[in-house]
């Protein structure tokens, strides 16, 4: 799996309408582990990490789209009547049918009026994890053989990442989305409910 | 002689008679054609306050600031002529209709004082009666709440904006509750308070 190899990462995968939401724990390039409850603590204003992506946008880099997938996977409670998707006034959002009912946001159509966070009665998606210029993280893939962590671990101020050999077994909270992501996140869970 | 020194000469005759093409500008005040990218001008009556027009700006000609002071809170969005280069992305991104933010005719813009070059417009802000945090403006929660229909009735946030505007409620009865989870998820709250609140099934 990989750049290398030519097999497309979560992101594209998302984008393509094949992401598997809830992957099982096989053999695999290293996941990205992010803590989500510390990422969306509110602690960190403005998120500050170093991106490879090269990225100068200020709150813009590679892990917003992390974030937003992990949140769209795991956060949100998939309504049936989705209000976000009522709310945005250029049909950026869609529910897909297929693949766990996860949301995407066509960031081409995006406008960024975060329209879509006050619509929803969750609080799933965060205003300021709606940028309107969007850099779409590859893991780093093709960097990894070199030996050194993608930059956004190592510049991280809450030590919210890390790498995770990918046939471990997640512990508590803890869920893999599609190939190359793995999500801490204490969220509303249906089973639970 | 070739033909289009014929309809030079043509040209110059016909001026002769009619006059010329040029305006007598700056005697004569100029009115530019129907379509002619001006000054963007904000709207009182349609803007909702969102800022879609400052994240598109490709140039960051608009800009804002949220001032919370006391029980108001007040957003001033910015425009800079001086930065602006009339390309019209933020009427095109307006929720509001395209008509928040318009691009005008106005041509006439030369400054003397480029601290000057500016317009402006305030939006009131509704604020997390939790955390304290700017929620949104309160047109644009009014907006999503009237675009959502019956859906708004899900989110305390939106439904007890409109009722305020309808008059039907001063302040909200349960901000003033003793604080536990069970009455601030009825509280008008910010995205990361609503998450919060709501978290516990
Ligand atoms: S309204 Fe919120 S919970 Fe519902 S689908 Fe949209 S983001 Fe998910
Ligand atoms: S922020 Fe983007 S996706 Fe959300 S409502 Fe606005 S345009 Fe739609
Ligand atoms: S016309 Fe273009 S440059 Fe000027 S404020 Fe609008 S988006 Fe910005
Ligand atoms: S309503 Fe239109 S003009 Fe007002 S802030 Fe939103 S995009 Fe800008």
């Amino acid at each position: 799996m990989g750049v290398e190899s030519g097999m497309p990462t979560c992101a594209e995968q998302f984008h393509h309408n094949r992401l598997n939401p809830a992957p099982k724990i096989e053999k695999g390039p290293a996941r990205l582990f992010i803590d989500l409850d510390r990422c969306a603590s509110g602690e960190c204003s403005g998120c500050r990490l170093k991106c490879s992506y090269g990225s100068t946008e200020k709150n813009n880099n590679g892990i917003f789209s992390v974030a937003e997938l992990a949140t769209f996977v795991l956060v949100c409670r998939k309504c049936e009547e989705a209000h976000c998707v009522k709310a945005c006034p250029v049909e950026a959002l869609e529910r897909r049918d297929e693949a766990g009912k996860v949301l995407v946001r066509h960031n081409l159509r995006c406008v960024g009026c975060k329209s879509c966070s006050h619509a929803c009665p969750y609080g799933t998606i965060f205003p300021e994890n709606l940028p309107f210029l969007v850099h779409n993280c590859d893991f780093c893939l093709d960097r990894r053989n070199k030996k050194n962590e993608p930059l956004c671990i190592a510049t991280c101020p809450l030590g919210a990442l890390r790498l995770v050999p990918a046939d471990k077994e997640p512990g508590e909270n803890t869920y893999p989305v599609g190939d190359n992501l793995l999500v801490h996140s204490t969220h509303w869970r249906n089973e639970k409910a | 002689m070739k033909l289009p020194k014929i309809r030079e000469l043509l040209e110059a005759v016909k001026a002769l008679v009619v006059g010329p093409y040029t305006s007598r500008f700056p005697r004569k005040p100029h009115v530019p054609f129907k379509s002619f990218r001006g000054q963007p001008q904000f709207n009182e009556d349609f803007c909702v306050g969102c800022l879609a027009c400052e994240e598109v700006c490709p140039a960051g000609a608009i800009g804002h600031n949220d001032a919370v002071s006391g029980g108001k809170a007040v957003r001033t969005i910015y425009h800079y002529t001086d930065t602006c280069i009339f390309c019209g992305e933020c009427e095109a991104a307006c929720i509001a209709d395209h008509k928040g933010i318009k691009l005008s005719t106005e041509w006439d813009l030369a400054f003397f004082d480029r601290n000057r070059a500016f317009e402006s417009i305030d939006r009131d802000l509704v604020t997390c009666e939790r955390c304290g945090a700017v929620v949104a403006a309160r047109r644009h929660l009014q907006w999503i709440t009237d675009r959502l229909g019956e859906l708004a009735f899900s989110s305390p946030t939106l439904y007890q904006t409109k009722l305020k505007e309808l008059g039907l409620i001063d302040d909200n009865p349960a901000a003033v509750h003793r604080e536990n989870a069970r009455s601030d998820r009825l509280k008008t709250l910010c995205a990361h308070c609503r998450r919060q609140t709501t978290a516990g099934a």
